[in-house]
């Protein structure tokens, strides 16, 4: 862990950002040299917000911004996107940064650029294009509820990877649709949803359960029963959906908010002869069944957004079983 | 024994750093007040002055039309400098640089003229010491290439090849609209002065990082053997322009991209890229082996122009955010304008070394960003071990060659990221110019004009390679002119092209590099 952090922060105008990004570095390597480390542009995308009074402040506070940049050094562009299809306007102000971390031989430094509202769809495109590296990969991380706002189709597509967070969704199957209509796009990114990524350990409970110790045959139909914590009907439905497509049933199982809010989710399984459960906190998968063995349980990564949104930017690559799940649930 | 005066001066000089280029001359820039000379020539020469460059004596004398004098020009040349060069302004060393310019005022296309030009060029060598060596520069339109050249003749102002004093020509590109004119051009100049005293201009041959190609691939032992069909898959050479014509569209509706960037600048890159090894550095070997990929490259003729090439036009679109309009809305441009802003095409070059890889070469105007490279992907590892998961492949290998900006070069290597679990992760080796050396890179012109002086040819073009290139453009360009009616493909501003130049990529399996 490096031990400190350095800014360096200016106020431009967005086309000069070019030109003062190297002044900056060069005022960073002024007492000590500065590796650039640079594995990936990350393009965060605050939907609907205006631009916060003071970009550096916000950017400061942002801890898992900072985190992100220490841990996979990022080119990080924050884009504060507010469309009104009424007027079109180019960005007027941009913040760009210098982050440095670590010391002596080992210090290095991140590129962080927070572009102030962007207003049109159409104008999107451009400014992600001028500002991320091409030869690295690149992540758009749509921070806003998919379901609820759309993000603009080339923004996306300029995208190796598209983040995003089922957690909050308001319409579940309509996030999900729009999810599968970006993997129909003509440069499609890979979808990464954080909320998948929490569910792993519940995911793999359930596997281990079926395969080594409570299950005894597939689960009947109608003997899956999913409860979700209330205002989380994501975690349910991802799991259903990825429940349904392996069962091969033509329906749903039973999805339904629980008033239990320890439990994120709790998924039942019922055969002929025997029922397993398997309960998922912020702590641990507690799975049990209805006779011997005994319940086992795993733990749950205590993580941070940021630790998330790192371990989706190392995972490049088709994640098929996120891929078919939506697709199974947008239908 | 008697040491004569040369011995005198190379005993003294040897292990004194020296300017590249000492014999004096006189630099005669027609043109002079133009934009090329305010943007790049006068910066450069400022330059190489400050870095004590420039031989002794010297002077620099402007043509032109403007009717201005010597201390107005050097105003023109001092805002110049303070806008575009490299460097601040110095005022001690502007002051010792302002007093080597002059400015003639004079109508080179108008007969006569030339004695008026010889009668000052006279009396300024004779007031500075310097010995009658010249160097014409023709920062000229195109059109007025062989009348200038022509009236040089009449005046007597140049000196036959191998003569002391010299003379040289430097020529800007583009010589010719097509092979036809290209050769028109050539004789008339040929007429005038040897093949050894022209000098074709070329300035991303001046680039570090395009000069870096020929040390990358020849200075290293493990680049030039990779350097073949057997292990490169493709090739990417990406000229991108973030800029629209501006106020260029006299010039850019009789160009368009195809001449304006492919026939000069990018082949001369995909021959650095191609070539063989020289048996030496000097510039006629040089030349000779970028020559051969020149001819080699399959031609491109009728169907087949169709199935390689595309070509598009900017409309409306955004630049960083800001919207700007299509081409046929810039002032000058007409309505019906088929001029294309921007070309993508797959080239082979057909000699042993490169049988089947092709080259795509992509340029365009009002492209998101202003970046030019080369891209050489190698073949992909085999399916197995580490890139046995189809839904993981590996990015395969790729050496980068940034020409501009952040000019350096990045190899795209695989690398396991920390942790228990067999995680691959595409990082970059990366070399930068700009924080490897410290301090800014000499300016293209710097090193040419530098070249020029010291005789050095090795970064021009010679007629062979322009006549070369425009062999092989021309069948393109007569495809294209036959297809007045088809539609011509367009792409917004700020895009990275037209969807055709996607599919061109993807019918021979492979995708655009995104910069």
């Amino acid at each position: 862990m490096a031990p400190a952090l350095a800014a360096l922060w200016r106020s431009v105008t967005p086309a000069d950002i070019d030109t003062t990004l190297p002044d900056l570095w060069r005022d960073a390597a002024r007492d000590s040299p500065v590796s650039r480390a640079l594995m990936s542009n990350l393009v965060i995308v605050r939907h609907g917000a205006r631009p916060p009074d003071d970009e550096v402040v916000h950017l400061e506070a942002e801890s898992n911004i900072v985190r992100i940049a220490e841990r996979h050094p990022a080119r990080i562009i924050v884009l504060n996107y507010s469309p009104d299809a009424g007027r079109a306007c180019a960005p007027r102000q941009a913040t760009i940064g210098v982050l440095t971390f670590g010391a002596g031989a080992v210090r290095y430094g991140v590129e962080v650029i927070a572009v102030d509202e962007v207003c049109a769809e159409a104008s999107v495109p451009s400014i992600v294009r001028r500002l991320t590296r091409g030869d690295v990969p690149t992540t758009v991380w749509w921070t806003a509820d998919l379901s609820r706002a759309r993000p603009p189709d080339p923004m996306v597509e300029t995208g190796r990877q598209f983040l995003y967070d089922s957690t909050g969704w308001a319409e579940v199957r309509l996030g999900a649709a729009r999810a599968t209509a970006i993997l129909a796009l003509p440069h499609a990114p890979d979808l990464a949803d954080l909320n998948w990524q929490r569910l792993a350990p519940l995911r793999s409970a359930i596997v281990h359960g079926l395969r080594n110790e409570l299950g005894a045959g597939a689960p009947v139909q109608n003997g899956v029963m999913i409860r979700h914590r209330a205002g989380e009907p994501a975690a349910g439905w991802l799991l259903g959906a990825w429940l349904r497509r392996a069962l091969r049933w033509t329906s749903f199982p039973s999805i339904e908010a629980s008033s239990n809010d320890d439990e994120v989710v709790t998924v039942t399984l019922a055969g002929e002869r025997w029922e397993m459960t398997a309960r998922m906190n912020s702590q641990r998968v507690l799975v049990a069944g209805t006779g011997e063995p005994p319940p086992f349980s795993i733990p749950v990564p205590r993580q941070t957004v940021a630790d998330e949104v790192i371990s989706e930017l190392r995972s490049l690559g088709r994640d098929m079983h996120l891929r078919e799940t939506m697709l199974t649930l947008a239908t | 024994m008697t040491v004569d005066l040369d011995t005198l001066a190379s005993e003294l000089a040897a292990g004194e750093a020296q300017p590249v280029a000492t014999e004096p001359v006189t630099l005669v820039i027609f043109g002079g007040a133009g934009d090329l000379a305010h943007r790049k020539l006068l910066p450069a020469l400022y330059n190489l002055h400050v870095d004590g460059l420039l031989p002794p004596r010297m002077a620099v004398v402007g043509v032109g039309r403007k009717d201005i004098g010597d201390d107005q020009y050097r105003e023109f040349a001092r805002d110049g400098i303070q806008r575009f060069s490299r460097r601040s302004l110095d005022e001690e060393r502007w002051d010792s640089f302002a007093s080597s310019l002059f400015f003639v005022n004079s109508a080179i296309d108008q007969p006569g003229v030339f004695a008026s030009l010889g009668s000052r060029l006279d009396i300024i060598e004779h007031e500075r010491g310097l010995a009658g060596n010249r160097i014409y520069y023709l920062a000229v339109p195109p059109a007025l290439f062989v009348p200038t050249v022509q009236q040089l003749s009449h005046a007597r102002f140049v000196a036959p090849a191998d003569a002391r004093p010299f003379s040289r020509l430097i020529v800007e590109k583009p010589v010719g609209r097509d092979l036809a004119s290209a050769r028109a051009i050539s004789d008339a100049i040929a007429a005038v002065f040897d093949e050894h005293q022209i000098y074709r201009i070329d300035h991303y041959l001046g680039k570090e990082t395009v000069q870096n190609i020929l040390v990358l691939r020849f200075g290293n032992s493990f680049f030039e053997p990779l350097f073949n069909k057997k292990y490169i898959d493709h090739v990417q050479i990406t000229v991108a322009e973030q800029e629209g014509i501006g106020t260029r569209a006299g010039y850019y509706e009789q160009s368009g991209a195809l001449r304006d960037m492919i026939q000069n600048h990018m082949l001369q890159l995909l021959a650095l890229v191609a070539m063989e090894p020289p048996r030496s550095l000097d510039a006629d070997v040089v030349r000779d082996e970028k020559l051969e990929v020149i001819q080699s490259l399959r031609p491109l003729e009728g169907e087949a122009v169709d199935m390689a090439t595309v070509r598009a036009q900017y409309a409306a679109g955004f630049d960083l955010g800001a919207p700007v309009p299509g081409y046929k809305d810039e002032p000058g441009v007409s309505r019906s304008s088929r001029t294309e802003t921007f070309v993508a095409m797959q080239v082979f070059i057909d000699n042993w070394r490169w049988a089947g890889v092709p080259f795509f070469l992509r340029t365009g105007k009002r492209l998101p960003k202003r970046a030019s490279e080369i891209s050489i992907h190698l073949k992909e590892v085999p399916p197995i071990l580490f890139n046995r998961d189809p839904h993981r492949r590996l990015d395969p290998n790729v050496l980068t060659i940034r020409i501009q900006p952040d000019e350096g070069f990045a190899l795209g290597i695989s690398s396991k990221v920390p942790g228990p679990r067999v995680r691959i992760y595409p990082v970059n080796m990366d070399f930068r110019y700009g924080s490897t050396f410290g301090g800014s890179s000499p300016e293209a012109y710097e090193r040419l004009l530098l070249d020029v002086m010291a005789g050095d040819a090795t970064l021009f073009m010679r007629r062979d390679s322009v006549e070369g290139s425009w062999h092989w453009i021309t069948p393109i360009l007569d495809r294209w002119a036959e297809q007045t009616t088809d539609p011509l493909p367009t792409y917004g501003a700020g895009d990275w092209g037209p969807p055709e130049a996607d599919r061109l990529m993807e019918s021979a399996g492979r995708s655009w590099r995104q910069l």
